[in-house]
């Protein structure tokens, strides 16, 4: 199914809602009102027969919608197409106001799977929904007097109104009434009918009110800003890093509290590095600390819903992408603190000298195509449950700000001299230490979770060397990570005429200083080419066009005609990067040249999965590099994209120059790579090498394997590969090793995930997330099928459990919150 | 001070608990719609007139009536700091805890002291049977020590 009309148009839903009584014009009503949404009271009028004969009747009219549809769609002049409206994002503008902004799409009948609605979701089922998320489309807005102060949309309800019409429906004892209203300029017309749909949560939960504010008490965090503050369940998070060699153990401690005059269950979707491999969860209820059982994922979530229920605190951390993960901490009490402390390690990322090390503080809102329901839906803040997608983030509104800080501090010991470091995003305070140690921490000024904090030191010499690291577990089992750094002498070679693809991502996302930053970056690789290359640029947002039918030769004419096309280049849309996917990779392939296809985006889309099974399936001859722009990229995504693409990765942050980040990437493939590579490991007994197949190696820029071993490593290692024609060798020595370094058996075992979850995308996986779980419970490690839950069995909190509060966060620096999470002005 | 943990010396006490618990399955207790409770146990070391400074242990419910929900860090400052660890492994592939814990303190607790709790989830109607193997135990050197485990129900924080 697919909609197949892009220019999505707005509807204005006018939905004066008269709540009883003067509700909201008075707080203590409004009290009322909270406390029994939030409270036991809804779950037991949401599981109570509805007993009001015209909800009833809204619901029925959904039974033969069709017929009455195909003669409106003819009527709007539309034949053949049917009108489908998205849940209304509603807004409170003061107190007589409310303004709706709706998504609306249309779809071809007879492309339609009949049983679903234009975005994909099946009629007849609860929680039916036309999420807007699919849609993103520019909407107009206007401000519609509503008689009572609060706007509140049935939560059950389908709501079938023709211009004129009348609707009304109850809840949890609430009456609501609706009038569908046509304003000039904006759909429906009088002739076509507008369905509402709201969600409805198939999970027995208490339900917050607006704002997911349980009851009318809170503490504020007092910030000097004229913003509006917004009181969250997270105080604070603290970040304790410290680098040996190319291996980081991180801690991260998470500072719940209750600010509200109610119990609640805190609920925070935050990012760590892709390759984390957490290994430990440790709970803090006072003083006492409490460690968390790695369990089976529906297992952890069963003993968490169940403690949740017994009123006992308890936690649960669940990872929904390799990125992106979920905290929960139920039943905590008003005035409350829990701390949550996770730890874990990766290896950093070197690139010609400098090695970098990244801590992501927020996620991005993503871009989910319609149809898909396993996202990450980006909703306002209080806009629970209208992204239709399995995982939601809430963000903060431009002028909103919440207490939730950071500190962050790193001790870097390099193990060789330290000649110059810095950081990208953020202001630090480099303490001075001893030539190959520095301890830098973040400064208290620059404190707000809304960009990536990407630290870059450069070490001595030109190059590394490469090298293996070791560790004997517990069980006496040995592991190992090599890094493998390329030959002198490739940086002496020339390259071959290439035909580079620039993909650029023009969503609405990219809008402003990223897309700007990507033109300026494509813009220098378009004038870096050589006369004998050829040369393609193709844009993406809804869908995908080029600037030639075919790449073209990189005359001068030709480039400067790119120039100005890429100059022209504006964000807006979604982010169907399917389309990006197949213009760059289905053609035919140039003999003659090298196909390097390069990436410029932010990343910000929800079907991973999809993407990098159609990189698996469409590569052929053609290797990846992909480029991500902004503060906070998809780093999972474009990480996997380069491996996937046998290319390499780079990363151009709003402080980054465009031009250097590019040229930078051109040293790298203006030389032959280091292709086919294969090792022999000398006396080392070796075994579980992953990756399976070893990347090949450009200049300046190293890789990376693990395995286990057993025995004492002796001989040496050598490491052959083809450069063109010639065979070229790394020769490592396994005795210089001196380091301890215990996070390697998780990095083993959370590389074996990776390269076991890359594989499930293009393979049967049902065995394969049979042995992710087996590897993931054996060596504590979260993954997508394992989580960490602790409980605390003494506690007894009274009462039932009380409202779930999301932790919104702000937006990433330089994503337009209004394009990309309201989608209200043209994302 | 790993040499505390390195040092194996088998001591075993071996006990049973009777309580008012319940069966859990393989399956949790919500497809039989057992009653699920959560409980806790305090862990107790008891090394005499020696120093305690690391322990392994061995935790098995012979009626498998119980899950471990948490792992608590132990009462004394030598073992407050950190939960002792857990072998994931074994807990996974045997359904056994394995806890071990070390401590660098200057200050070791002598006799009885509690080293850990363990948060269990319960249900069902059948009484758990609870057996403790102190694998090692040893002073602050390293070297191994007479002592005795035992596990009794946990109350109050």
């Amino acid at each position: 199914m697919r909609l197949n009309k892009k220019n999505r148009t707005v509807a204005l839903i006018a939905l004066p809602v008269f709540l009883t009584g003067a509700l909201a014009a008075s707080y203590f009503l409004a009290c009322a009102q909270s406390d029994r949404a939030a409270g036991p009271q809804i779950e037991s009028a949401r599981e109570a027969p509805v007993e009001k004969q015209e909800l009833q009747d809204s619901m029925a009219s959904a039974d033969d919608w069709r017929r009455d549809d195909a003669e409106d769609e003819i009527a709007a002049g539309q034949p053949n197409r049917r009108l489908q409206v998205g849940t209304p994002a509603q807004t409170q503008l003061d107190g007589n106001t409310t303004q709706y902004d709706a998504d609306v799409g249309y779809i071809a009948e007879g492309e339609a799977d009949e049983s679903k609605d234009a975005f994909g979701v099946p009629f007849g089922q609860p929680g039916l929904v036309a999420p807007p998320v699919a849609t993103r489309a520019p909407a107009a807005r206007k401000s519609i007097p509503s008689r009572g102060g609060r706007v509140e949309l049935n939560s059950r309800a389908a709501a079938r109104l023709r211009a004129g019409a009348q609707w009304q429906g109850f809840d949890g004892g609430v009456d609501h009434r609706a009038q569908l209203t046509r304003y000039p300029g904006a759909l429906p017309s009088e002739d076509e009918e507008l369905w509402i749909i709201q969600r409805v949560t198939t999970e027995r939960r208490a339900k917050p009110v607006g704002d997911d504010h349980p009851g009318c008490g809170a503490l504020l965090a007092k910030l000097p800003q004229q913003d509006k503050q917004v009181p969250v369940p997270l105080e604070h998070t603290d970040v304790n890093a410290s680098i040996s060699a190319y291996i980081a153990t991180v801690d991260v401690t998470q500072k719940y509290a209750n600010p509200f005059d109610r119990k609640i269950e805190a609920v925070y979707v935050f990012p760590l590095p892709q390759n984390a491999a957490i290994n430990e969860f440790i709970m803090t209820v006072g003083e006492r600390k409490i460690r968390g059982i790695i369990r089976d994922r529906d297992e952890a979530q069963q003993i968490y819903n169940q403690a949740k229920r017994a009123g006992k605190v308890a936690s649960l951390l669940t990872q929904e992408r390799p990125n992106v993960f979920t905290q929960k901490v139920a039943n905590i009490e008003p005035g409350k603190k829990i701390d949550i402390n996770i730890k874990y390690f990766h290896t950093l990322a070197y690139d010609d000298g400098w090695y970098e090390w990244v801590f992501p503080m927020v996620v991005g809102p993503r871009f989910n195509p319609p149809g898909s329901t396993d996202g990450i839906g980006a909703v306002p803040r209080g806009g629970r449950g209208t992204s239709g997608q399995s995982t939601e983030v809430a963000y903060l509104a431009p002028n909103e700000r919440s207490g939730h800080d950071i500190s962050l501090q790193v001790a870097v010991n390099a193990g060789v001299s330290i000649e110059r470091i810095k950081s990208v995003n953020h202001v630090i305070e480099n303490s001075a230490g001893s030539g190959t140690e520095r301890i830098v921490k973040l400064s208290s000024r620059d404190s707000i979770p809304n960009k990536d904090f990407v630290l870059r030191y450069k070490v001595a010499g030109d190059r590394i060397k490469s090298a293996l690291l070791t560790h004997q577990g517990d069980d006496g089992a040995g592991y190992f990570s090599m890094m493998i750094y390329p030959p002198e002498e490739i940086g002496r070679l020339s390259r071959q005429p290439v035909e580079m693809i620039f993909v650029l991502d023009c969503s609405g996302s990219m809008r402003g200083k990223p897309i700007e930053q990507a033109k300026a970056a494509i813009t220098r690789g378009l004038r870096s080419l050589q006369a004998n290359d050829t040369f393609q640029v193709i844009r993406f947002s809804n869908n995908a066009s080029q600037f030639g039918d075919r790449p073209v030769i990189a005359s001068r004419e030709n480039i400067r005609d790119a120039v100005r096309y890429v100059e022209n280049l504006d964000g807006g849309g979604g982010t169907m990067m399917i389309e990006g996917i197949k213009a760059a990779l289905d053609f035919p392939h140039d003999d003659e040249r090298l196909r390097f296809v390069t990436f410029l985006t932010d990343g910000f889309i929800g079907n991973e999965s999809q993407i990098l099974a159609a990189i698996h399936d469409k590569l052929d001859a053609s290797r990846i590099f992909s480029f991500g722009v902004g503060s906070s990229p998809n780093r999972f995504l474009m990480n996997r994209m380069a491996k996937m693409g046998n290319g390499a990765v780079a990363y151009l942050s709003l402080n980054d120059s465009g031009a250097d980040v590019m040229d930078h990437f051109f040293e790298r493939i203006s030389h032959p790579a280091l292709t086919d590579l294969n090792i022999d490991w000398g006396g080392m007994q070796v075994s579980d090498v992953y990756p399976e197949r070893v990347p090949d190696l450009f200049v300046g820029r190293p890789v990376i394997v693990t395995g286990r071993y057993s025995g004492i490593p002796s001989g040496r290692i050598r490491v052959t590969g083809n450069v063109g024609d010639r065979i070229s060798e790394v020769v490592i020595n396994p005795h210089e090793d001196r380091g301890a370094h215990e996070g390697l058996a998780a990095v083993w075992a959370r590389t074996k995930i990776a390269d076991m979850v890359d594989r499930s995308m293009w393979q049967q996986t049902g065995d394969i997330a049979t042995q992710i779980k087996q590897l993931a419970l054996d060596y504590s490690l979260m993954s997508q099928f394992t989580a960490f839950v602790a409980v605390d069995s003494l506690s007894q909190t009274a009462g039932d459990f009380g409202t779930s509060v999301r932790v919104p966060v702000p937006t990433p620096d330089g994503v337009d919150y209004d394009t990309t999470v309201t989608g209200s002005s043209g994302s | 001070m790993i040499q505390r943990i390195a040092t194996f010396v088998l001591i075993c006490g071996t006990l049973a608990l009777s309580s008012v618990l319940a069966r859990a399955d393989d399956h949790g207790c919500e497809q039989n719609n057992a009653p699920v409770r959560f409980v806790a146990y305090d862990i107790f070391i008891d090394a005499g007139n020696a120093e305690l400074g690391a322990y392994q242990i061995d935790i098995h419910d012979n009626a498998r009536a119980s899950k471990v929900v948490g792992v608590e860090a132990g009462a004394h400052e030598a073992f407050a700091d950190k939960p002792p660890y857990y072998d994931p492994k074994v807990l996974n592939n045997e359904g056994r805890i394995v806890l071990a814990a070390y401590s660098t303190a200057e200050e070791l607790p002598t006799g009885k002291t509690r080293v850990a709790r363990l948060h269990m989830q319960v249900c069902g109607d059948v009484d758990a049977d609870f057996e403790l193997d102190l694998i090692v135990a040893a002073d602050a050197d390293g070297q191994p020590i007479t002592a005795t485990a035992t596990a009794t129900p946990a109350e109050g924080k």
